[in-house]
């Protein structure tokens, strides 16, 4: 038997009895992992220095990975669901921790292009597979929780940049004399670390049999009814809904990017106590509200709903910007305490998207279905930066200053966020009683945004 | 339907205890550390 069968679906199917909670820490040791794509900016000034580049060559590599990320989701997301999780796990943990060895190969050679090749292209596969591949079989496993059990995984992907953060900055500080020569060694104790963690998750997830369903938990019953529709990743773009959803995801995202990318200058700009070091304790605090938003506020929509979190997400995410815009610059506590709210949102959108796609298009293919959504993700992450810098850089040449430089680039997150609120409203079930088949010719032949 | 959330064995709390651990414990290490390094702002 080859080893490729050994990894097949079929393979994984859960034996009687098997502890559904093994799952969360199979997702997880994927997630933390491939989190790491955040830190990287840890090795971006060594990396200048090493190649004797610009910043921008060097930012390319990140680029590069997450948009090899959106695409790979994106494409590879049907091969991920006939193939099982186990399968997909094993190959994200191949591509991510080969492209860390590749990079290494290219920095000991002094050659950039290997770097974007290994960790942009090879590592960007590993991260595109890696994040939806748990996603499918928790909401399989728990169908009565998907918000929480989706929640569980995706705060990973947070939690994996405070790792990779801590420990690349003392990796490069402790395997070489300099950073410069530290880099190639600490890629490959990375990659080494990550396979190993990720293969572990591997080992441990298990999909459930077929028929499955958790004490006390009726499909019937399930308020979305549609468990049994099946709806497959093609038939999914094809509805208004999909479409509806990308928008919400888009401006959320984007909203919460443009306000990350532009954290350490923005709180330096708005007080002229907060220094440099202050700043960094800013990002950390907002890296923290990330990741606990993914946990608490997707858990919560096991409860309260998927819509009336996104309501909420979008609505109390526009009324926080505003406030800062109006009185956030006299109150340092005002400020914290407003974008830390809006970041947290920014997690829990992520956190929540895969139960919402549940709750509109079934378990059948959600993973598929949110692969494709990811795309959402990478548009955002060129809009959101591009939206705060252009408006903001205008500002600064028409003479503004301080607070008042960020105004505008603000007024448009807001009106991103009200954007994604009224889209939102908009989310219907699909209609009751269509087929697979009708599902498909209804979307081909009625325009977007005609009622479910 | 099946219910296959039966509790948890001997074997299988085990497995549970370790798996939490593995991805428990650096989870942590990163969260300390971002914690210390956010306390910075209010220093």
């Amino acid at each position: 038997m080859g080893v490729t069968q050994l990894l097949d679906r079929e393979r994984t199917v859960a034996p009687p009895g098997y502890n559904r909670w093994l799952i969360p820490p199979a997702a997880l040791a994927i997630h933390l992992s491939i989190g790491q794509v955040y830190a990287f900016s840890v090795f971006k000034n060594p990396l200048v220095e090493r190649f004797g580049s610009s910043e921008t060559a060097v930012a390319v590599v990140f680029s590069l990975a997450i948009a090899v990320l959106g695409l790979s989701a994106a494409f590879l997301g049907p091969w991920m669901e006939r193939n099982g999780p186990r399968k997909a796990m094993v190959l994200s943990a191949v591509c991510f921790s080969g492209g860390f060895l590749v990079s290494a190969l290219g920095v000991a050679a002094g050659q950039l292009w290997v770097v974007y090749l290994g960790y942009g292209l090879l590592g960007g596969i590993g991260l595109g597979i890696g994040y939806i591949s748990p996603v499918s079989t928790l909401i399989k496993w728990f169908p009565d929780r998907p918000g929480l059990s989706t929640g569980l995984a995706i705060m990973g992907f947070g939690g994996g940049a405070f790792i990779a953060s801590a420990v690349s900055d003392r990796l490069l500080r402790t395997l070489a004399p300099e950073p410069t020569a530290a880099i190639a060694p600490a890629f490959v104790v990375l990659g080494l670390a990550y396979l190993l963690l990720m293969t572990y998750g591997a080992w441990l997830v298990k999909v459930p049999p077929p028929g499955y369903a958790p004490g006390g938990y009726d499909p019937a019953e399930d308020e979305t009814g549609v468990e049994a529709r099946d709806i497959t990743a093609d038939q999914a773009i094809r509805t208004h809904q999909f479409w509806l959803v990308w928008v919400v995801l888009f401006t959320n995202v984007t909203a919460g990017i443009g306000i990350l990318e532009q954290a350490s200058p923005m709180i330096q700009d708005f007080f002229d106590q907060v220094d440099a070091s202050a700043a960094a304790g800013y990002v950390g605090l907002l890296s923290i509200a990330n990741m606990l938003g993914r946990f608490v506020w997707s858990s919560s929509s096991d409860y309260v709903g998927r819509r009336p979190v996104y309501a909420m997400y979008l609505g109390v995410g526009a009324v926080a910007v505003l406030t800062v815009i109006l009185i956030g610059a006299s109150s340092l506590a005002v400020f914290v305490l407003g974008t830390g709210l809006l970041i947290s949102f920014y997690g829990g959108g992520f956190a929540t998207v895969p139960a919402y796609l549940k709750d509109l298009f079934g378990s059948h293919q959600v993973g598929a279905i949110h692969g494709r959504l990811l795309t959402a993700w990478s548009a955002a992450g060129v809009a959101g930066p591009l939206i705060i810098n252009i408006l903001t850089e205008s500002q600064r040449r028409g003479g503004a200053e301080g607070a008042a430089a960020y105004r505008p680039s603000l007024f448009v997150v807001v009106a991103m966020l009200a954007i994604g609120f009224v889209a939102n409203l908009f989310v219907r079930p699909l209609a009751e009683g269509a087929s697979d088949e009708d599902i498909g010719r209804r979307h081909r032949a009625e325009p977007a945004g005609s009622p479910g | 339907m099946s219910d296959r959330t039966d509790p948890p064995g001997r074997r299988s709390t085990g497995k549970l205890i370790v798996s939490y651990t593995i991805v428990g414990v650096p989870l942590l290490y990163g969260l300390v550390a971002t914690a210390i390094k956010a306390s910075q702002l209010f220093t």
